[in-house]
């Protein structure tokens, strides 16, 4: 059996309030709420970059195990937000867990779906025999432009998936990914902030790929919208997802344990997982887990998922724990942002 | 002058095995006047402290509330990111402390 | 026995129009001339000044001595951050014990004010230890952690503190060559802004330009006819660079070595001490000057400062930076340890004018490096 062996994520303390956003642009915070349903997000401290959170999210359960640690082969993070073009994270983050020096390591970027990709490679590299485990990353500290709409949803998160065959809490049963170029949202090498065709992020691009990728995967595995207990698909947005939930005839409930979007924002590559990671915290032995991401650009990896008995070792307290929050205001938002 | 990537390497060794501790704050002070490296980031709080059963060390003290900023509060080392750096320059990271809850 | 036989200063202070070059050159003539010597009696130079490489990126200062007095002689700099006027004449002390019938120049310069806030404190922390700087930790920084330790551990406040500069500041209001000449009250310094908390502007020694000089003597003629002191003993000694390695938090060990080393040299009680200049670097340092010289207890120096002890117009035996100390006389860092010394001279040789200190038969100056790392402890009698 492969898939996921053990699992960590790290939300910043700080909240901003999508109120605060508007008030500051002298929009109407209601009805931005409303049509984004999202009424805060979270926030990286000054200090803090998808580095700092990536190492959170993996000590977090990766830290005192020696064996664990020099096991893994393979070490990737998936980012849209990293401080460098050409420099891996991932070395830099196995340097700071003190893995061994034998592993593969590389930076993946797919917009949102930037470390699900990773996810899908580094359990083919686990099938294979190649690897024992794999440590794959999701972080970002996304930015928008000021006062563009992307500002009131675009947040900081970071989660860690240890990907290996022993043990294994969610069976990664079988997976599609449906691809094609259509330039949805994007981000120039040399921009500080990115861009996005309005509108057209809808039906062409999400709506599009994240659909046919979980149509493709029902397919494949022979199963229906009913045989899943729990349903997360990527959260751009807080209206997105149930639309698309509509669309392929997946229920509110289904969808209910992973919708994280509202009071964290989109952690970009960390934040379908992160719906993952809410899941985790109550799914039981024997659930059906049907996750989707989708990355701008366009992509999107639908993966089915079966729970095991050892989720009940593993499974971490996500719901209480982001409770502890600390609001900052729109001038903070921009120091921490690092904001010229 | 320019930050060297070699003493950024060389530091960063000793720097991992502080990763994770916890310890006591034996004095701390608020920096309101800082030099170029971290004049953004003031007023910023630097402690003293006392690792559990070993050495005395400084760090930039973070996510705290004023009332967790005395002596003989307990504390926790973290990974952050040390200050600015020019936009050419490799990005340096270090150590901090947040309170232990 | 050597002797001191004449001191020159610049102003201290904001010194526009003079470069580094300039203030020493100001101050080697200033003394020359005002000894009528020739530069030709003088055997060699022993110079202090800290920050020569890393703000004006210039080392072989002794060259740059050469060139501007036009001398070979041999020239020695000693760098041991504020201590480093100490230091020169330390070791100015230690050549003439060994070399008879010599006489030298000593001189301390340092330009600071060419460059920004921010800048001269990312300078002023090359005195701290690495790890104190890659935190951020300045300089007023660590004398902070200092005297957190010091309030918390003895129960005092901030108001303890800011006497020290109180006291100072009215002292330097009568040196005609300090940096500030006003008064300032306790309130003042209770509402200055923090630099690093708890130390406050006005609990801070400013950032100034300025050089002094000495000349110092083992021959017998040179002493002939001329106001002079004896040097009874100059002792250093050192600690580490890092508080963090330090014993304790409250107490600069370099200057309890130092201090008992030198009054074991010189053969002199304590209470023989008429008039001190002490390192106020900041206010806590001069409170721990005092108790770690020997004079006050431990811990109760808050509550002496508190009372003024050591203020000129107290009436106690001991006077303390009658020059206004670093705090109001300024601090150019590399001049101080000389400035301190000239003021002992012009004290016990009756030249201090309005700051004159009766009957002052001995004095201590107190120098010290970066946070306690060096101490040069000197005692003077007449």
């Amino acid at each position: 059996m492969f898939g996921i062996v053990d699992y960590g994520f790290y939300i910043p303390k700080y909240r901003i309030k999508i109120e605060d956003i508007a008030n500051q642009w002298g929009k109407c915070a209601d009805k931005v709420e409303l049509s984004l349903r999202i009424t805060e997000k979270a926030v990286a401290g000054t200090d803090e970059d998808v580095l700092t959170m990536a190492y959170e999210a993996a000590s977090s359960f990766l830290s005192g195990d020696t064996k664990v640690k020099k096991q893994i082969g393979a070490v990737f993070v998936g980012s849209e937000t990293f401080q460098y073009a050409v420099k891996p994270t991932a070395t830099s983050l196995a340097e700071w867990l003190g893995l061994s020096h034998d592993y593969l390591a590389y930076d993946t970027q797919f917009a949102c779906k930037a470390a699900t990709g990773a996810l899908i490679s580094a359990l083919g590299m686990v099938k294979s025999g190649d690897i024992d485990s794999a440590l794959v990353c999701a972080t970002d500290k996304a930015n928008a432009r000021p006062k563009d709409t992307l500002e009131y949803s675009a947040g900081s998160g970071a989660n860690a998936w240890l990907v290996g065959h022993e043990k294994v809490i969610a069976e990664i049963v079988c997976w599609h990914s449906y691809s094609s170029d259509t330039p949805d949202f994007w981000r120039r090498a040399k921009s500080e902030f990115p861009s996005h065709a309005g509108r057209f992020t809808g039906t062409p691009a999400y709506f599009q790929h994240l659909g046919e990728a979980v149509k493709r995967l029902l397919h494949k595995t022979n199963t229906k919208p009913s045989d899943y207990h729990h349903v997360v698909f990527h959260m751009p947005n807080g209206s997105f997802p149930f639309k698309a939930a509509r669309q392929l005839g997946f229920s509110q409930k289904q969808m209910e344990m992973g919708y994280v979007v509202p009071t964290l924002g989109n952690s970009y590559s960390a934040s379908a997982l992160m719906g993952l990671v809410a899941v985790l915290e109550v799914a039981r032995p024997g659930d059906n887990i049907l996750f989707a991401s989708y990355g701008s650009g366009a992509g999107s990896d639908a993966i089915q998922m079966k729970i095991t008995k050892h989720i009940d070792k593993k499974r971490k307290q996500f719901k209480n724990s982001i409770l502890a929050k600390e609001y900052i205001d729109y001038a903070t938002y921009t120091k921490f942002m690092n904001m010229k | 002058m320019s930050h060297s990537p070699v003493k950024i390497w060389r530091k960063q060794k000793t720097d991992r095995d502080l990763l994770g501790k916890t310890g006591t704050i034996i004095s701390w002070t608020e920096i309101n006047v800082a030099p170029p490296q971290y004049s953004s980031k003031t007023p910023y709080t630097v402690v003293l402290v006392k690792l559990d059963n070993s050495s005395n060390i400084y760090g930039q003290m973070v996510d705290f509330e004023k009332k967790d900023r005395k002596i003989g509060k307990k504390v926790r080392s973290i990974l952050r990111q040390n200050g600015d750096v020019g936009p050419e320059d490799v990005l340096e990271y270090t150590i901090k402390f947040v309170p232990l809850s | 026995m050597s002797s001191i036989v004449g001191y020159y200063s610049t102003p201290f202070g904001e010194l526009w129009d003079k470069s580094l070059d300039d203030l020493f050159l100001e101050a080697a003539t200033g003394i020359m001339n005002d000894l009528q010597i020739e530069m030709k009696q003088i055997d060699a130079i022993f110079f202090g000044n800290m920050l020569g490489g890393v703000v004006e990126k210039q080392l072989l200062l002794s060259a740059h001595l050469s060139e501007l007095l036009d001398v070979n002689i041999p020239i020695y700099r000693a760098e041991a951050a504020c201590a480093s006027g100490g230091m020169a004449f330390h070791s100015a002390h230690e050549y003439l014990k060994s070399n008879p019938n010599k006489t030298v120049l000593v001189l301390g310069a340092e330009k600071m004010t060419d460059i920004t806030a921010s800048e001269i404190t990312e300078a002023l922390a090359t005195a701290a230890s690495h790890k104190e700087q890659s935190v951020g930790l300045t300089f007023p920084g660590v004398y902070a952690l200092m005297a957190q330790v010091y309030l918390d551990t003895y129960g005092y406040s901030e108001e303890h503190l800011a006497a020290i500069s109180v006291k100072n500041h009215a002292h330097g209001v009568l040196n005609d060559k300090a940096h500030f000449r006003r008064y300032v009250t306790i309130d003042n310094v209770l509402e200055s802004p923090y630099v690093a908390y708890p130390l406050k502007v006005l609990d801070s020694s400013p950032i100034s330009d300025g050089a002094a000089a000495l000349i110092m003597t083992n021959d017998a003629q040179m002493i002939q006819n001329r106001k002079n002191v004896t040097i009874l003993a100059s002792e250093t000694a050192t600690d580490t660079i890092s508080i963090a390695k330090r014993k304790r938090l409250d107490e600069v060990e370099s200057t309890k070595v130092a201090g008992n080393n030198a009054f074991l040299k010189a053969k002199i009680k304590r209470t023989a001490i008429d008039v001190m200049e002490v390192h106020d670097c900041f206010s806590i340092a001069e409170i721990l000057a005092l108790e770690d010289l020997g004079f006050w207890k431990k811990g109760q120096g808050g509550k002496l400062a508190q009372e003024m002890v050591t203020h000129r117009d107290s009436g106690n035996n001991t006077i303390v930076n009658t020059s206004g100390g670093l705090k109001a006389a300024g601090h150019p860092v590399g001049s101080t340890g000389i400035k301190q010394i000239g003021e002992i001279y012009l004290q016990l040789t009756r030249q201090a004018q309005e700051r004159q200190v009766k009957n002052a038969l001995y004095g201590l100056a107190h120098n010290v490096g970066g946070s306690g790392g060096v101490a040069v402890v000197s005692i003077l009698g007449i």
